[in-house]
């Protein structure tokens, strides 16, 4: 009788351990995957900002690279090719359109 | 004192531009619509609508497209209506304009187009400003982009497809060509293609060019492109991503074939240097993976690099600009007038 009282309560004592153990190490898993929560949540919350940054930088690139079009500024300062090399395509292009002046009062 | 403006355009088949002096740049479509009755024009309030607005009640209205061939013909109606919309854009784009202000305008025209298209083009905007340059569009762009020296522009627009060889100087007949295979022509065999596959659906130009505009494609990678169109009125989805990607290639390869035409006839020691600097442009520029397929029918000719350029739409009309400021005031005195 006594030893099955001893094996009952051994029994009762390992069942209780178990489950403060199962628990102690579900309480762990808990505390641990909130951690990561946490520290994922925070990733996403630095990236979202990073996000906002790379926005608004984009936004002023895109504001100082308007200018960069004819808009803005002087047309004459936006050609960077040597003065010699335009004038040798401007003169061209003039004898082009002077001999297409001739042709057409040819024709008329 | 009276201004000088200085504009450039870029007259197109399908949509033109205009970049101005003062920053100022505007867009619209190259169409007039004239009311098909009394009942239109008391509706609009005038006889004609233009650009955009002409599209939007085109129902009402006999739309005139007056570039449809790339080039104004001679047609009365053609040449009334490129006036009107040349007319509208230097309005829109230039509305601080006073009376005796003068106009220095430079207006692209196809590469290759004939003396009598240009003798049009001078004829219709000469009462409109004061003086005028006839420049190539694809020597515009060029120009636009300050690529002078080895290098090759291809301009895809709606009626033509325009190509200039740069070799630091000024670009001759012989370094252009102008094919006809072009937007419209995408638009045609992309329609054939539609209605062999899929018979039944209701199609108009109108809707081929929004799937062309916001579909089109030409890459191997082969991704699903879901379209609604109609059935009988019965709206329901169709696939259309191989139907694009062959209907884009039929428009590479023409183009792909006038490249090596003009590297071909280069001076080979410069045709590779050629080859590697293909610059394309225009509104078939939009159509992606065109860089990726020219550079693939290259290879047969010893590989090459195409790139597409960022500012598809007014890139024509910006080179044209530039070569109006650029041009000096005793070039300019022997040049058009209206006198």
């Amino acid at each position: 009788m006594l030893s099955s009282v001893i094996i009952a309560k051994g029994l009762f004592l390992a069942a209780a351990g178990s489950w403060v153990t199962s628990g102690t190490l579900l309480m762990l898993v808990y505390r641990r995957l909130n951690t990561l929560n946490k520290q994922q949540a925070q990733q996403i919350r630095q990236l979202q900002q990073q996000q906002k940054m790379f926005r608004e930088h984009l936004e002023v690139l895109r504001q100082q690279a308007e200018p960069l079009t004819i808009r803005e500024m002087p047309v004459t300062q936006q050609i960077p090719a040597e003065q010699g090399t335009k004038n040798a395509f401007l003169q061209g292009l003039l004898q082009s359109n002077l001999k297409l002046q001739r042709d057409m009062q040819q024709i008329a | 004192m009276p201004a000088t403006f200085q504009v450039g355009i870029d007259l197109g088949t399908s949509r033109s531009t205009v970049t101005t002096s003062t920053g100022r740049r505007f867009t619209t479509a190259t169409c007039v619509g004239y009311c098909k009755d009394v009942i239109a024009r008391k509706r609009f309030g005038r006889d004609y609508l233009l650009g955009e607005e002409a599209v939007a009640n085109r129902l009402a209205l006999n739309v005139v497209w007056p570039l449809a061939e790339g080039v104004v013909c001679e047609e009365d109606s053609a040449v009334e209506a490129t006036r009107l919309v040349l007319q509208y854009l230097l309005e829109q784009a230039l509305p601080e304009r006073q009376p005796g202000d003068q106009i220095y305008a430079a207006i692209g025209v196809p590469a290759q187009a004939s003396l009598r298209s240009k003798k049009i083009i001078v004829r219709i905007t000469q009462p409109l400003v004061d003086k005028l340059l006839i420049v190539s569009e694809a020597f515009a762009v060029a120009y636009a982009l300050d690529r002078f020296d080895e290098c090759l522009i291809v301009d895809i627009g709606a009626g033509t497809t325009d190509l200039c060889r740069m070799h630091g100087a000024f670009a001759e007949e012989e370094d252009q060509l102008t094919l006809t295979e072009a937007g419209n022509y995408l638009d045609q065999i992309l329609q054939d293609a539609i209605l062999q596959k899929y018979p039944d659906v209701q199609l108009s130009a109108g809707i081929v060019r929004a799937i062309k505009e916001k579909h089109g494609y030409i890459s191997d990678v082969t991704r699903p492109v879901i379209v609604q169109l109609t059935r009988q009125g019965i709206p329901a989805e169709y696939d259309l991503a191989d139907v694009l990607q062959r209907s884009c290639l039929q428009l590479a390869q023409p183009i792909s074939r006038a490249i090596q035409t003009l590297v071909g006839s280069f001076d080979p020691d410069f045709q590779a240097a050629l080859r590697h600097n293909i610059i394309i442009a225009g509104g078939g520029s939009r159509l992606q993976g065109i860089d990726r397929a020219i550079e693939q029918s290259l290879e047969a000719y010893g590989g090459g690099c195409a790139t597409c350029v960022d500012d598809a739409e007014f890139c024509g009309s910006i080179g044209a600009l530039k070569l109006c400021a650029d041009m000096p005031d005793e070039y300019w005195e022997q040049l058009y007038t209206t006198d």
